[in-house]
């Protein structure tokens, strides 16, 4: 069992959101959180607020958690890649993380 | 409610008995002992007083149109919202007295710059102060009405162009036709007995048509249409913000309305400010219920727009409908703006928070229903082709005009901001900031 995490653009998450359901996900959890990657570049992002230069130190970001069985891992990250194609998706960033147990306690 | 009225009544009367004794003593004084000719010149001094109180009230509108607007948008365009209603109201104030109050008002004199001190063509120069403060505010509010119809895409600096233009130029060219005699001038439309009490065609459906052309112009927002057709709901932020923005729009309308007979005469503002509340009630639970009907919720963005497709339905006709006809008239108009949401949703526009369809839709029913006798005060019904030359007339230059002027914005310095600014908030972008931090210094 593995646990997906894809650092994602919020404008896309309706596209993910979708293409992820389609792919077999059956359990999705969005953060929304903010963040900088490898390929971020300080000088881009600086406004000035009253007269003061503002560097904006982190970009907004939506986390999506999927936690899949090992034989749907691929085909959720080729899901990824695929809807990462569409130029209004944005780089993504992936980690995929080994779960050691999964279980749910229902209430009585 | 009933408190918050109760109490601004009385101040109202408060502040009208004060300041009438207080005339009333310095008009003797300056008069002589004549009281006939002291009474006359305080019975204009109230008609000043209420018109420029009007103004006030039709001026605090516009913190309604902000609220309602940001309340609908996404937070990541907050302050791009709030800056259209702050800069469009000052760019309004300032062209409509340098250049529009000339061409709506001075006939062919064109007097632009007005100082009533020089000239004020035989009206008293206090009166010219009043009248212009309170004709300004009401540009404002025509030039308004685009900013939520463009909402989310449209670039800072083309808006203030657009702003620029329909204040100094569209509004007042054909507001000229309605409403010129007001002072100097002389309108075509209103020779032919066009009736448009305080402004559904000259000041709500100008603004409708305008914000038709400018949608059309911008184009939908990134994610909006999809390309099989079907389209996305893209909720607000803040419900609570739309909300009371309409209560603060539907404040504000008293004056807009009863503002609209500039004289006590008679105290027929009494019956004005009946019926526009009467409309606007009907309007609201009309389309409530509509709404319920359809699609299973009284959906709150949809309700608020009942309640202003009732006033705007209103709006020409307050003067002349008995508060049957008011209520039968704003259902009617609250029942249009839910169907004219939907279409224009079919066809592909997309209006943030639905402007043509409450001040556009709404601006042609109620000017139309001048012309329905049962309700309006019996011999008081306007014609009806008078009604429907006007309608058409004054929405083909609108639309017309505002669609070609931004054919050349948008060919030259562009009506929008990029993809990459749109998704990631033209907060950002456009304005250096945002509406909501967190403490990571975004």
């Amino acid at each position: 069992m593995k646990k997906i995490e894809a650092y994602i653009r919020p404008s896309s998450l309706t596209v993910y959101h979708k293409a992820l359901i389609d792919a077999g996900a059956k359990g999705i959890t969005v953060w929304q959180t903010k963040g900088i990657g490898a390929t971020y570049h300080e000088d881009n992002k600086t406004v000035v607020f009253r007269g003061t230069e503002v560097k904006k130190n982190y970009i907004d970001r939506v986390r999506v958690e999927i936690v899949v069985e090992d034989d749907n891992l691929e085909n959720i990250i080729a899901c990824l890649k695929e809807t990462a194609k569409n130029p209004s998706s944005g780089t993504l960033q992936v980690f995929v993380i080994p779960v050691l147990e999964s279980f749910r306690i229902p209430s009585e | 409610m009933t408190h918050k009225k109760l109490s601004s009544r009385g101040c109202l009367i408060a502040a009208i008995t004060c300041w009438s004794f207080f005339s009333f003593s310095t008009a003797i004084a300056q008069e002589g002992q004549n009281p006939i000719n002291s009474i006359d010149r305080l019975s204009s001094h109230v008609d000043w007083f209420w018109t420029v109180l009007a103004a006030i009230l039709v001026f605090f509108m516009q913190a309604g149109f902000a609220l309602l607007e940001s309340g609908l948008v996404r937070s990541k365009n907050l302050i791009n919202i709030m800056m259209k209603n702050i800069a469009d109201l000052s760019i309004g104030t300032l062209s409509f007295w340098a250049i529009g109050f000339g061409i709506m008002f001075s006939g062919a004199s064109f007097e632009f710059f007005p100082n009533p001190d020089v000239n004020s063509f035989g009206k008293d120069a206090n009166w010219m102060y009043a009248f212009i403060l309170f004709q300004a505010v009401f540009a404002a509010t025509a030039a308004t009405i685009v900013s939520g119809a463009v909402a989310e895409r449209a670039k800072f600096t083309s808006y203030l162009i657009i702003s620029f233009i329909i204040t100094a130029f569209i509004y007042p060219f054909s507001g000229s036709w309605a409403w010129g005699s007001l002072w100097n001038g002389e309108g075509w439309l209103e020779k032919i007995g066009f009736v448009d009490f305080a402004g559904s065609t000259v000041v709500h459906s100008v603004g409708g048509w305008a914000a038709l052309a400018a949608a059309l112009l911008v184009g939908p927002r990134v994610g909006k249409f999809n390309e099989d057709g079907t389209s996305n709901a893209i909720p607000g932020h803040n419900m609570g913000f739309a909300t009371l923005g309409m209560i603060i729009l539907w404040f504000g309308w008293f004056g807009f309305n009863a503002g609209s007979t500039t004289s006590m005469d008679g105290g027929s503002f009494a019956r004005v400010a009946l019926v526009t509340t009467l409309s606007a009630a009907s309007g609201c639970l009309t389309s409530m219920f509509l709404n319920w009907k359809l699609f299973k919720y009284p959906d709150i963005s949809m309700t608020i727009n009942g309640a202003l497709g009732g006033l705007v339905s209103i709006t020409a006709g307050c003067y002349t409908m008995t508060p049957v006809g008011a209520i039968i008239a704003g259902a009617i108009g609250g029942f249009l703006v839910v169907l004219s949401v939907l279409l224009i949703e079919k066809l592909k526009i997309d209006d943030p928070v639905g402007a043509i369809s409450v001040h556009g839709t709404c601006g042609v029913w109620g000017t139309l229903a001048c012309a329905i006798p049962f309700l309006c005060r019996p011999g008081e019904a306007a014609s009806f082709t008078a009604q429907i030359t006007g309608v058409a007339a004054i929405g083909a230059f609108a639309f017309f005009s505002t669609f070609i002027l931004l054919l050349v914005v948008k060919k030259t310095i562009g009506l929008r901001v990029t993809q990459e600014e749109e998704l990631e908030g033209l907060d950002f972008f456009e304005h250096g900031g945002a509406a909501y931090l967190f403490d990571t210094k975004n």
